[in-house]
This record gives C-alpha cells, sequence and structure tokens, in this order.
C-alpha cells in the first residue's frame, strides 16, 4: 500500500469533505440541456480534500498496477516514488508558469486533471446522495487514468434509474477565459459518441465494469446502448461566465433527450488561485500521506 | 445480402428495439451498398454516415450483450458476436470511404487496430473464421501511438503482429526483444499484458498447427485469467477487453480444430501426415467439415450427403473422408467433367504431395471403349485415389468390375449430376448402384450446393446397405452477396430521352436515335428478392449510362426499345467495377461469343503488367495454346490489358492462362459463359450476369430448360464472395430487357426481369431417370428396346451385363428402385424383362447375340450398337487393319452405311451446326442422301487432318471453309471457336465413341463362341493394339500409337504428342505393356532438361514452356 492510511482510506477521508460542501443545483431555463450549477465549491475545505482525493486516485492506480507488476512480471515497484513520480507528472512541482510550455502544462495538463478528478469525485458523491448530477445513483465507475500521455474517456459511469442501467459519460473542461469554447469542444467530443466514434473505448470500459455491476444490470447494457440510454456530462471549471442557462445549439442536437445533456458548471472567480490551491494541496498531500 | 444460413444465426439475436433481424440485415446491406464500386452519384455522405453510426451503436451494443449477460445461449451469443464484427467491419470500411477521421490511439495502439481485432475475434467466436483473417490484414501497419513510452509500444506490436498471424491462421515469425528503456510503472505493466498476449495466441497458432502439444486451452485460460485480473482492479480496461475477446476466439479455434479430429484406429501416417500438412494452411473446419468429422469420422463410417451452399468448405469435408478412406482402402472421386477431373486432381496432389502412402491419379477423357494399358482399374490399391467422370468410371465398372470390391469411398462432386437429362444423370445413377453392388463395404459421399432432396438420397443409401447415412445441411457460408438489379434511373433518364425523340421526330427517315440513360442499382437489403416490401429495397443512382434507343414503330409511336444494350452494359458495369478495385466476374450466358466481343470493346483494365502475377507461366500456356492452333492466341492480348475470359470457344491451356491471370489480378475482370459456374473455384468480389437468357439445348423441355437456365443464373450468383479477400460481395443483374427503378416504386418489375433472384439457391431435387425404365419393365405389354427414350437406351445398355445376377444387383440397388419401392424380387423381375427385351431385339434386327456385350463394353445403346457393327462388317477391308488410320477408315464407311438418325444419337448436335458436317448431329434422312454422304466427306477429311496433327487453324479450312483457314478471332462467325468445338465435344465425346462401338463389336465378336461374323475376322495379333487404342486416339487426336502414348502419359496436349512422337518416338520393338513407364520417364527427362536431342530454338522454347506449365 503506497501510502497511509491506504489509498481507498484517503479517498473515502475526502469524500466526506466534499459531501458536506459540495451542492450542485439544478438551474431553471435552458431548453436544450439540464444546467446545473456547483455551488460552495470555493469552501476552504474543498481544495484540501481535493487535494488529498486527488492523491488518492492515484495512488489507488498504481497499487493496482503495483500489485500487476508482482503478479505479470514478478517484480515489486517502489509505489510511494511511483505515486509521487506520476503526481508530479500531473500537476508539477511549482505554480511557477512563465514560459510558454509551462503555461500550456498548466492549462492542458494539471488544470483538466484537477478538473477530471472534481468530476470523479461528484460522480462517486452521486452513489451516496441524491444529487442533481444525475438522475440516478451510481453504480459503477472508470477509475480516472492518471497519465497525460493517455487519449481517452475522462468520465464513465453507469447509473440505475428506473431499474435499468444507463451509461453516463462525462466530459471535464477547465478554461479560465473560454469556458464557452470547451462547452464547444465537449459538444463535439459527444457527437462523437453519437457517431459511434468512442466505440472501441466505451466497450473497453463498460467490460470492464461488469466485474462491479450485478447480472440484472449488466443484462440490459447492450440493449440500453443501442436504444441510446445514455447521459452525457459535460462539465465545464471556468471563470468568465459561461451562461448554462441559456441554450446552447452545440449541445441540442446530441442524441439523448434533453434531461440526459446535464451541463455542469463550475464558476471559479478566482480561477488560477483555486487551482494553484488545490496543487498545493496535492503536494502537501504527498508529504502528509506518503512514507 | 444474407442467406439462409445467415436467417438461421440471426434468429438467434436479443430483441433489441428496431434492431429485428430484418432491421438489421437492412441496415448492413445498405451501408455496404454506400462503400460498394458503384456507388451513388448524389455525392452526399450525411445518409453513408448515419447508417455508419447506428452500425457502431449497433455493434456496441451487441458486443455488450454477447460479453456482459450471464448464460447465453451458444445460438445467441454467436448471433450478436456475428453482427457486431460485421457491423464493424462495414463501419469501417464507410469511414475509410466517406470520411477522413484523425486515428484515434489506445495506448499505443491505434483505435482502429483495435476495432479490427475486436471484428475478428467476434468474427471467429461466430465462426467466420476467414472473415476475421480479411478483418486484421492491416492490424499492425498503421502508426503506432509517439505518445506512448517505447517499451509499451513494442511490446503493443509484437502482440499485433501475433495478433494478425493467429487470424491469419499462421505462425509468427520470431522476433529478438531489443534493449528497451525501462519506463513508467504503467508502461511495464501494460507492456507485461501486452507480452502476456502475444505469447498465448503465439501458443494457440503453434498448437493449431501441431507445433506443439498441450490440450488446446491454455491459450484461453492464460487470456481468461489475465482478463479477470486487469477488470478485478478496474486497470487498463482495454487490455482486459482485448485479452476476454482473444480468449473467447481461441476457445473457439480450439473447438473446431482440425487436429482434434479422432484418427482411424489403424492410422499408419496417411491420415497424420494428412493432417500435417493441412494444418499449415486450413487448421480449422468450417460447419459442414466438423459437423462430419464428429458424425462420420473415424472411417468414414457412414455414408454422407453434404448438401451445404458454394463456398462453404465441401471440398474440405472430401478431403477429410479421404485422407481417412486411404488408409487401408482405395478411393474413387467423381467430378461431372474433365475440367473439374483436372482442378480436383491439382487438388488432391497439393492436399497429399509429400505423403508416399497415397498416390493421387486421374483418368481423364471420355467414356469411350478402350483397352489401352494403364486405362483400366485392376490394379488399384489402398493409399490410391482415383478422380474421374462417372462416365469415365461407367466405362471401368465394365472392364474392372472386380477392382471395385476393395474400393473404400466413393465421393461424387456436383452429385445434382443425377439429376441431369439425358445420358449423363443416368450413367451418374447407375455407377452409383453399381459400386454399391461391386463393394460390400464402400462408404458414399455425395456433395452438392444445388440439392433440394438430401434427406431422400441419404434414405436410399441407407436402405439399400444397412448403413446409416448423414446428412450435412448446414446453410453456413462464409460470405454474403448483395443481390442487385441494374436499372434506368428514370428521373435522370427523362432529358436524354426527350432529346432522342425530337431527335427522331426531325430525322422522319431514320427509325432509331440512340440515347444515354443514368443508371441505377436496385439492391434486395435481405438477400433472396422473396419480399415486395419497398423498405426491403434500396436504389442507388450510380456513374454510369446505360446504350439505350429510342426507336420509331411501325404505327410512328416513338418508344424507348426495350432490349439490345445488355452487352455494352456488362462492358461499362465491368469497367468501372474493376477500376474500382473489384475482382469482376462477367457472365455472359447466352452466347459464348459474347465474352470476347465484350472484352475485346472494354477499354484497357491495366498499362502495365502486374509484376507480383504468374506471367511466365502464363505466357507459357499461351505458347502451347499457339503451337495447337496454328495462329496468335486471341487470349494473350486480352491477358495483356488486364482482361480474361472463358468460354468452351478456348483451349484448355487458353483456361487455364485465364484462369491464373484472374487468380494473380494479372486480369481485374473476366468474362466467361455459365460453363465456369458449374464449380470451377475463380471467386469473385463482384459478379455481374450480362443477360438472363442462357443459351442452351433447344431440343430440351422448356420446364428443364427453365430449370437449368435458373440453376445457371444462381449458380453464377454463387461465385460471389472470396473469403479471405472480401467478407461481402456484389450481384449484379442486368436484365434482358431493361427496367427502371425508383425509390418506393414497387420492386415487382424489376424482379419479374429476373425472376432466379427471388430463390436463394439452385436447389433441384434429384429423380431417378431409371425409374421409369424400371415401372416400364414391370408393365405391361412387355417393355421393347426400339420404344425406349434415350435415357432409358442409356440406362438398358448399362444394365445389360453379361452376368444376370450383377444386371439384378445393380437395379436393386439403384435409387430409381428404392424410389419405385422394388424389392429383389422385384428387381429380379425387371433384370429378366430387360433381358428378355434385348434378345427380343435382337432377334428382330437379326443382330448377333454378342452385340448386347458390345453394347455394354462400348455404352453405346443397343439398336446403334447392333446397326454399328454391321455397318462395320461390311466395311472392313480384305486386309485386317492394323494402324489407327485404318480403323478410322472403317469407322468412316461404318458411319456411312448406318442410319442418320442412329447416328446422330451418339453424336452432340451443336459442335457441327452451321458446318458442311451439320446433319451429323441432327439427320434422319438415309443413307444413300449426298448430303449425307458429303457431311461424311468432309469428317473424313476433318478426321485424317485431327489424327495426322494438323493445327487447328488448318482444320477449319477442310472441316468448315476450305477457302479460308482460320484466323486468332474467337467472336462469332469465325471459325476457330467452331473448330474447337467441333474437334472437343464433337470429336472427343461423340466420335471417340462411335469408335469404341466399331472397337468393341469388332472385339466382342472375336471373343464370340457363337454367332461368330467372319467378315469381322481380325488377325488379333496384328491388330489388336490399335484397335485398343483406337477410341482414345479419335478422342486425343493422335493418328499412332506412340502420339496416344505421349499425350495419354506425356503431354495431354495434341500437336506436343504429335511433336514427341515424331523426335522421341518409342523403340520399335518395345512391348506395348512397357510404353506408359518409357514414355513417363522420357517425360521426366524433359522436364528435368536431361535429354540430349538436336533441338532447334523454337523446340527449346516449347519444352521450356511445358517445364513451366507441368511444375504448375
Amino acid at each position: 500500500v503506497p501510502t497511509n492510511p491506504s489509498p481507498i482510506q484517503v479517498l473515502e477521508d475526502a469524500l466526506e469533505v466534499l459531501r458536506e460542501h459540495l451542492h450542485l443545483e439544478e438551474q431553471a431555463g435552458p431548453t436544450t440541456h439540464v444546467a446545473i450549477r456547483v455551488r460552495e465549491v470555493q469552501h476552504p475545505d474543498v481544495p484540501k480534500a481535493l487535494g488529498r482525493y486527488f492523491v488518492g486516485v492515484v495512488a489507488g492506480a498504481v497499487d493496482d498496477d503495483a500489485q500487476l507488476s508482482e503478479e505479470l512480471l514478478a517484480a515489486t515497484p517502489e509505489s510511494a516514488e511511483e505515486v509521487r513520480a506520476q503526481v508530479l507528472r500531473l500537476v508539477g512541482d511549482t505554480n511557477e508558469f512563465e514560459d510558454d510550455a509551462e503555461v500550456r502544462f498548466r492549462d492542458q495538463v494539471r488544470n483538466p486533471w484537477i478538473a477530471e478528478v472534481l468530476a470523479h469525485a461528484l460522480l462517486v458523491l452521486r452513489r451516496r446522495d441524491v444529487t442533481a448530477c444525475l438522475r440516478g445513483a451510481t453504480v459503477a465507475l472508470k477509475q480516472p487514468h492518471p497519465d497525460p500521455r493517455r487519449q481517452g474517456l475522462d468520465l464513465v459511469a453507469i447509473y440505475e434509474y428506473e431499474g435499468l442501467p444507463w451509461a453516463a459519460i462525462g466530459e471535464a473542461k477547465a478554461s479560465r477565459r473560454y469556458g464557452s469554447a470547451r462547452l464547444n469542444e465537449a459538444a463535439a467530443f459527444f457527437a462523437d459518441i453519437d457517431h459511434g466514434l468512442r466505440g472501441v473505448e466505451l466497450r473497453g470500459e463498460f467490460h470492464a465494469l461488469k466485474h462491479v455491476l450485478n447480472s440484472g444490470l449488466r443484462a440490459s447494457i447492450g440493449d440500453g446502448f443501442w436504444r441510446g440510454r445514455c447521459c452525457y456530462l459535460p462539465i465545464i471549471v471556468f471563470c468568465d461566465a459561461i451562461d448554462e442557462c441559456s441554450d446552447h445549439t452545440a449541445l441540442a442536437t446530441l442524441r439523448p433527450d434533453v434531461s440526459e445533456r446535464r451541463l455542469i458548471a463550475v464558476c471559479l472567480p478566482n480561477f488560477h488561485v483555486f487551482f494553484d490551491q488545490i496543487a498545493d494541496e496535492i503536494r502537501g498531500a504527498l508529504q502528509d500521506l506518503l512514507p | 445480402m444474407f442467406n439462409a444460413g445467415i436467417e438461421a444465426l440471426l434468429a438467434g439475436l436479443p430483441e433489441f428495439r428496431d434492431a429485428s433481424p430484418q432491421a438489421v440485415k437492412r441496415l448492413l446491406t445498405s451501408a455496404f451498398l454506400d462503400v460498394t464500386g458503384l456507388r451513388g452519384v448524389d455525392g452526399s455522405s450525411v445518409d453513408a454516415e448515419r447508417r455508419a453510426a447506428d452500425l457502431r451503436r449497433l455493434a456496441t451494443g451487441l458486443e455488450l450483450h454477447a460479453l456482459l449477460v450471464d448464460g447465453l445461449s451458444e445460438h445467441t451469443f454467436q448471433a450478436c458476436a456475428f453482427v457486431a464484427a460485421e457491423a464493424l467491419e462495414v463501419a469501417r470500411e464507410t469511414a475509410e470511404f466517406v470520411s477522413a477521421t484523425p486515428e484515434m490511439h489506445l495506448g499505443a495502439v491505434p483505435a482502429t487496430d483495435y476495432a479490427a481485432i475486436e471484428a475478428a475475434s467476434l468474427y471467429f467466436i461466430a465462426g467466420f473464421d476467414a472473415n476475421a483473417a480479411v478483418a486484421v490484414r492491416q492490424v499492425g501497419r498503421r502508426d503506432g501511438n509517439d505518445d506512448a513510452e517505447p517499451l509499451e509500444r513494442w511490446w503493443a506490436a509484437r502482440a499485433l503482429r501475433s495478433i494478425r498471424a493467429f487470424f491469419e491462421l499462421r505462425s509468427v515469425p520470431s522476433s529478438d526483444v531489443p534493449t528497451l528503456p525501462d519506463g513508467s510503472l504503467s508502461a511495464r505493466v501494460r507492456a507485461g499484458v501486452w507480452r502476456r498476449i502475444a505469447q498465448a495466441v503465439d501458443v494457440e497458432i503453434q498448437w493449431l498447427r501441431l507445433e506443439r502439444d498441450g490440450t488446446g486451452n491454455e491459450s484461453a485460460v492464460t487470456l481468461r485469467s489475465l482478463a479477470t485480473m486487469l477488470g478485478a482492479r478496474q486497470r487498463h480496461a482495454d487490455l482486459s477487453h482485448l485479452a476476454s475477446l482473444l480468449g473467447l476466439a481461441c476457445d473457439a479455434a480450439s473447438q473446431r480444430a482440425l487436429r482434434s479430429v479422432e484418427a482411424p484406429s489403424n492410422d499408419t501416417d496417411t491420415w497424420a501426415a494428412y493432417v500435417r500438412g493441412r494444418v499449415r494452411d486450413r487448421p480449422l473446419l468450417w460447419p459442414a467439415a466438423a459437423e462430419y468429422a464428429s458424425e462420420a469420422l473415424p472411417g468414414p463410417n457412414r455414408h454422407a450427403v453434404v448438401a451445404v451452399p458454394t463456398g462453404a468448405g465441401k471440398s474440405a469435408v472430401a478431403e477429410l473422408a479421404i485422407a481417412q478412406a486411404a488408409e487401408d482402402t482405395w478411393v474413387l472421386y467423381l467430378a461431372p467433367t474433365n475440367a473439374l477431373v483436372a482442378q480436383v486432381l491439382r487438388d488432391l496432389r497439393i492436399r497429399f504431395r509429400g505423403n508416399e502412402l497415397v498416390r493421387v491419379q486421374a483418368f481423364l477423357g471420355g467414356s469411350e471403349y478402350t483397352e489401352l494399358p494403364g486405362e483400366s482399374l485392376v490394379d488399384a490399391h489402398a493409399g490410391q485415389i482415383l478422380v474421374m467422370t462417372p462416365e469415365k468410371c461407367s466405362l471401368a465398372l465394365r472392364q474392372s468390375p472386380d477392382a471395385f470390391a476393395s474400393l473404400g469411398l466413393a465421393v461424387m462432386d456436383e452429385c445434382h449430376l443425377l439429376a441431369d437429362p439425358g445420358s449423363r444423370g443416368v450413367v451418374a445413377e447407375l455407377v452409383l448402384a453399381e459400386i454399391l453392388h461391386r463393394s460390400r463395404s464402400v462408404h458414399l459421399l455425395l456433395l452438392s450446393a444445388l440439392l433440394a432432396n438430401p434427406d431422400e438420397l441419404a434414405s436410399w443409401l441407407t436402405h439399400v446397405t444397412d448403413t446409416p447415412a448423414l446428412v450435412v445441411t448446414n446453410p453456413w457460408r462464409p460470405t454474403r452477396t448483395v443481390r442487385a438489379i441494374l436499372a434506368v434511373d428514370p428521373d435522370r433518364a427523362n432529358e436524354p430521352y426527350r432529346v432522342a425523340h425530337e431527335n427522331l421526330e426531325a430525322h422522319p427517315a431514320r427509325r432509331n436515335w440512340g440515347f444515354e440513360a443514368p443508371a441505377c442499382v436496385l439492391a434486395n437489403l435481405q438477400g433472396p428478392w422473396l419480399s415486395l416490401d419497398t423498405s426491403d429495397y434500396r436504389v442507388v443512382p450510380i456513374d454510369l449510362t446505360l446504350p439505350l434507343t429510342a426507336t420509331r414503330g411501325r404505327d410512328g409511336r416513338i418508344t424507348p426499345a426495350p432490349a439490345g444494350y445488355v452487352n455494352a452494359a456488362a462492358g461499362r458495369v465491368t469497367y468501372q467495377l474493376a477500376r474500382r478495385g473489384e475482382r469482376v466476374l462477367t457472365f455472359l450466358p447466352a452466347n459464348k461469343h459474347y465474352s470476347f466481343s465484350v472484352a475485346r470493346d472494354m477499354p484497357d483494365l491495366i498499362t502495365e503488367p502486374r509484376q507480383d502475377a504468374r506471367l511466365d507461366l502464363i505466357e507459357a500456356l499461351l505458347d502451347l495454346a499457339e503451337f495447337e492452333l496454328g495462329v496468335p492466341s486471341a487470349v494473350r492480348q486480352l491477358v495483356n490489358r488486364g482482361i480474361a475470359t472463358h468460354t468452351s470457344a478456348m483451349l484448355r491451356d487458353e483456361q487455364r492462362a485465364s484462369e491464373i491471370a484472374f487468380v494473380d489480378g494479372q486480369a481485374r475482370a473476366m468474362f466467361a459463359t455459365g460453363t465456369l459456374a458449374q464449380g470451377l473455384n475463380l471467386p469473385a468480389t463482384s459478379v455481374v450476369i450480362g443477360g438472363t437468357r442462357v443459351g442452351d439445348d433447344r431440343n430440351l423441355p422448356t420446364d428443364v430448360r427453365d430449370e437449368r437456365a435458373r440453376a445457371q443464373l444462381l449458380n453464377a450468383l454463387g461465385r460471389a464472395g472470396r473469403a479471405y479477400v472480401s467478407a461481402r460481395s456484389f450481384g449484379l443483374v442486368i436484365p434482358d430487357r431493361w427496367v427502371s427503378a425508383r425509390s418506393g416504386q414497387s420492386p415487382r418489375p424489376a424482379r419479374e426481369a429476373a425472376p432466379f433472384l427471388e430463390f436463394e439457391d439452385a436447389s433441384t431435387e434429384v429423380r431417378s431417370h431409371v425409374e421409369k425404365l424400371i415401372g416400364g419393365a414391370l408393365g405391361i405389354p412387355p417393355i421393347e428396346v426400339g420404344q425406349m427414350t434415350n435415357e432409358e437406351q442409356t440406362a438398358f445398355s448399362l444394365l445389360a451385363t453379361e452376368n444376370e445376377t450383377d444386371g439384378q444387383e445393380i437395379v436393386r440397388r439403384s435409387f430409381g428402385a428404392f424410389r419405385a419401392g422394388l424389392d429383389a424380387a422385384e428387381a429380379e423381375q425387371v433384370a429378366s424383362a430387360l433381358r428378355l427385351a434385348g434378345s427380343s431385339f435382337l432377334e428382330v434386327a437379326g443382330a448377333r447375340s454378342w452385340t448386347s456385350r458390345a453394347s455394354y463394353a462400348s455404352g453405346l445403346n443397343l439398336p446403334l450398337s447392333a446397326a454399328l457393327a454391321e455397318a462395320a462388317a461390311q466395311a472392313m477391308p480384305a486386309n485386317t487393319p492394323d494402324a489407327i488410320t485404318d480403323w478410322m477408315r472403317v469407322l468412316v464407311r461404318a458411319m456411312r452405311l448406318t442410319a442418320p438418325l442412329l447416328v446422330a444419337s451418339a453424336l452432340p448436335d451443336q459442335p457441327f451446326k452451321s458446318t458442311p458436317m451439320e446433319l451429323l448431329g441432327n439427320a434422319d434422312g438415309d443413307t444413300s442422301s449426298a448430303d449425307w454422304n458429303a457431311a461424311i466427306d468432309v469428317l473424313e477429311a476433318t478426321l485424317e487432318a485431327w489424327l495426322s496433327g494438323e493445327t487447328l487453324s488448318d482444320l477449319t479450312g477442310r472441316a468448315i471453309s476450305p477457302e479460308s483457314p482460320g484466323d486468332s478471332a474467337r467472336v462469332s462467325g469465325r471459325s476457330i471457336p467452331k473448330i474447337i468445338a467441333i474437334t472437343e465435344h464433337g470429336f472427343g465425346f461423340g466420335l471417340s465413341r462411335l469408335a469404341g462401338g466399331v472397337a468393341a463389336a469388332v472385339i466382342s465378336n472375336a471373343e464370340a463362341t457363337v454367332d461368330y461374323d467372319e467378315r469381322l475376322e481380325i488377325d488379333l495379333a496384328a491388330s489388336r493394339t490399335s484397335l485398343d487404342v483406337f477410341p482414345l486416339a479419335v478422342h486425343f487426336g493422335c493418328g499412332s500409337l506412340a502420339s496416344v502414348g505421349w499425350f495419354r502419359w506425356g503431354f495431354r496436349r495434341r500437336r506436343i504428342a504429335h511433336w514427341l512422337a515424331e523426335r522421341l518416338p518409342p523403340p520399335e520393338t518395345l512391348d506395348v505393356e512397357k510404353l506408359p513407364d518409357w514414355i513417363r520417364s522420357q517425360r521426366r527427362e524433359l522436364l528435368n532438361e536431361t535429354v540430349e536431342l538436336d533441338f532447334d530454338d523454337s523446340e527449346r522454347a516449347r519444352i521450356a514452356s511445358l517445364v513451366r506449365v507441368e511444375n504448375l
């Protein structure tokens, strides 16, 4: 186990804090989607919880890989070092971004990763409480892959609604100034899903979820996929307001019903400060949790 | 696009809304049409992209259903797997065609590769391993992900090579592992997973190919546990998924492994050697073979009737049976034509190459009587596989009946031949009956793609042998074919027609005005054109126009002419499809000359020879053909332009050159008559049927003709599909009278223009041709020879055995007796009645009593045998003939004296038609008529030239038009096609039988103890050899024993045989019994180029051609 306490416990502890402070509110207005605003994300306890949650997620993945390494390669890696290296690959070791490459790293690696982990946490919380995130409780959720070089789906989950399994596919974006552009990118990503262009990844991810789904729900996943029992979750973390309550044509043409196009908006007036704060907390968590 | 096999499979699909089997078929077919070589002209890809998206979602839904749902039935599992695979593949083709989506990667692997492996695994699981091989063709050849760590990238690439090799059923060559950077933990784990995947699929293919021992499930277990190991931790979902699918594929492979077929108990290595050789290219059994192996092997321990679609692996079933039976018996393989005999011979020799215990031999030729050494079966032994036509076998049964006692397996390929009208069906039926009589331990294996009553045949075999008979009717087929009609697009054709109409109105002196009518394709989205529901059809506008004509009728009205466009349209469609990469087989069934004329008029398909084609072999074959022809081969020029032809107006070497050119891709298109549809293995990705009228024997009853035409057209359609090249193919029919098609319009008029499209296949119910004769023999008044039909005459002559019991036993075992419900007493009654009828006839006709034996030996009907014997007696010269040419003169004189009607009954009429010899095949006058004698005169001159080795070009001068010897053209009215027909069919399969009739009469008389006819007396010592050889000499066109020998045991080419007989004559003192071995040894030396003769350059070139061709 690379952390002390164990990665699971780290996640559990962090989630309890986030559960208390992150509130999702459905907003009235749009006809092209359901608008959801995340409240209290800037509560002082949230950055630390998110930082630890982040480290817990990475540590969990490393822990799994370490066990696989032992089974497949008969090699026991230095897990704590792997976690540290992995985390620092994702958030860097400083909040100083001076040249273009460093800024690009902040905007294209660090912040999106933090946004993805936040979104992941929202979906985990939906398993525990009824929130506006999804219409049903999350029953299975893909782990984030802590490797910035890998393409792939950010968030894939199964939730149960009216006794049937539904797919939830999320795409998290973070941009201080270009929230609308990121929303359009997310919509284009969902259009690709509509066109079956991400089917390869989806089949792999849903196949993997069979280990955590009961047979009753598994029996209806294929049919559900064909029929479009699917929810799209664009999760946009931004500073300059995008009006999540207005209609967005890019979302209007997607296959799922309006009720399953759920735009989750996380507005951060102090955008960079927030992300820097979380990055600091992540690095701090490394000190606290790793031997 | 889907046949009954797929229909049955799709019945297992789960109940997804809007995804019924019909809807799935519509979607798949429609999407396939989006990317076919004759694609739409509307330029819109929106619908195609929508369909592709639907397919991808369907694939995801069904694949997840198959993988995630517990307790699925095997049927549902396979149905989901098949449709998911098919949907992925069709969607991939669409994506390549309509859009250039940037390549995604999963880890180190391109997503396209990943999807291809998914599709391949799913095809494997569903039992379509040939389609899997097509799906992975590009796997590992696309760019990997540069962002992935080198360690993972290398092992992923290594695994992809192994996976592709596994699905292509070949071993992956080992490769050294380079020094790789260590990488992150994640990369190390992923590299480790890839390595384990590669090892597992390597182990599986090695096991399948007998390169490793084991139980066969090791790989599946490894991959499953790998998938679970990853899945349980929710890590590397892509690899877990892949391992899971590959594990299922390995499971499926192990269950269908050839190596798992139970060996015969006394395996002396024949079977094991076969398996060792066969697993190298086909280690898996397809369904028909799997069923046969499971139910009829080891042994074979029972008869079997295998009635499965074209391309479903009938040959593999035969191979299994042969490889086991040859262990301790000899095997007979009956194929309906000499071309097929040659193909089967080639295939079996390749299959058993290097197996010293097995010897594959063909008995080529017709049914003419001969006693030539080496032409009899007296020494048939275990491990020998003899391939021949039923006619040749009929002769063998008459000559060496005892040899059949040790026969263990008789395979009859294309056994629907039993239904053939005329003598062929009768001969085939009685051959089988006699085989069952002669060998009490034989097992029959009847194979056909066109058999409607396999159960009845199986019941017959069970009934007459008390041995169970297996029926294999699995409709599985590895390829799918869209059935479509080429039609006029009325909306776009309206304007050009209006212009033509106006022009014709403006030119009152003109009767016709041509116009180009834009075309469309009307395709059925299900399979056979059963439904008239417009939603089962799709109209696709295409980039092609049809050359139609506006015509002025007698009443002055101007209308579009209904026909006259087919050949031009066929040429255009073929060209377009071939230019877009399709391998096109175009049938022009109305007339054998059309293939050459359409090919001639088509633009070139290539500008340079294809370098990987066997061009030297093609050249060699054509050189040899030209030596026979005496003029340049018309095929050469076409092949150089990328076009092949296949008609009966070609020499066998020309046909082979065309076949090779087509197989190798030197020719992208082949034009053929219907004969090609009958069994030759030249599958194409597209089939075009240019015209629905089939040139056929007009003497046949209309219903028989229609049925044969339907069978030929459906057979032609069945040639579409190349399992290891393209899973889906296109079959396009051009009706004789054009039809128009518009979306939403009833397809009925189009279907009426090509009604055969309604049928799933060309299955026909085999009925007995002997049954009627049996009925007649049991009836009152007694049956009379003179009243018998031709079929009955044939049956009668074959049943007139010397041993009365034999005749009775053959009757009793015939399919006809089974259908008639005959018991043993009734069989005896039939045999007696036939004997009595024969005796009565001979008595009334004043014929000698040995005539029955001569009739039986020669296979000619009794009246003809009697008449020919009498004529031969009158025609015999004072001195005993001792040369083949002497016997030729006896034959011609005998024919001159025989009633023309009787002569015509043994000769085909078509070859002689429109020649000075026309009366030979179609005369009912008397022997004194000047026309008859003139025809015989021409025959004599032609036959003499044929036997003396003149070129075919020179022969045309004698047979057809003395003023103008043949030129190289093959189109209608030219003489080369005519002389090929005369010599191949008229002489080869007609005149040679009459020659056999004369020989049988002379020999029967010589051996007779009563009724001896002194006029037929010969000096046996002087004449026997030439007489024995004579019928074959007429067939082969070889006028000396040496040339016959060179033809028979050297090289099966007439003028080559003549040339070698002159340049390498057998020693005069050589005993005729030793002639075969002497020629074989000379042949070997020639092929090894160790003969030292003073050959000139042209002769050396000829030898080089022979070497190249014979080493094929």
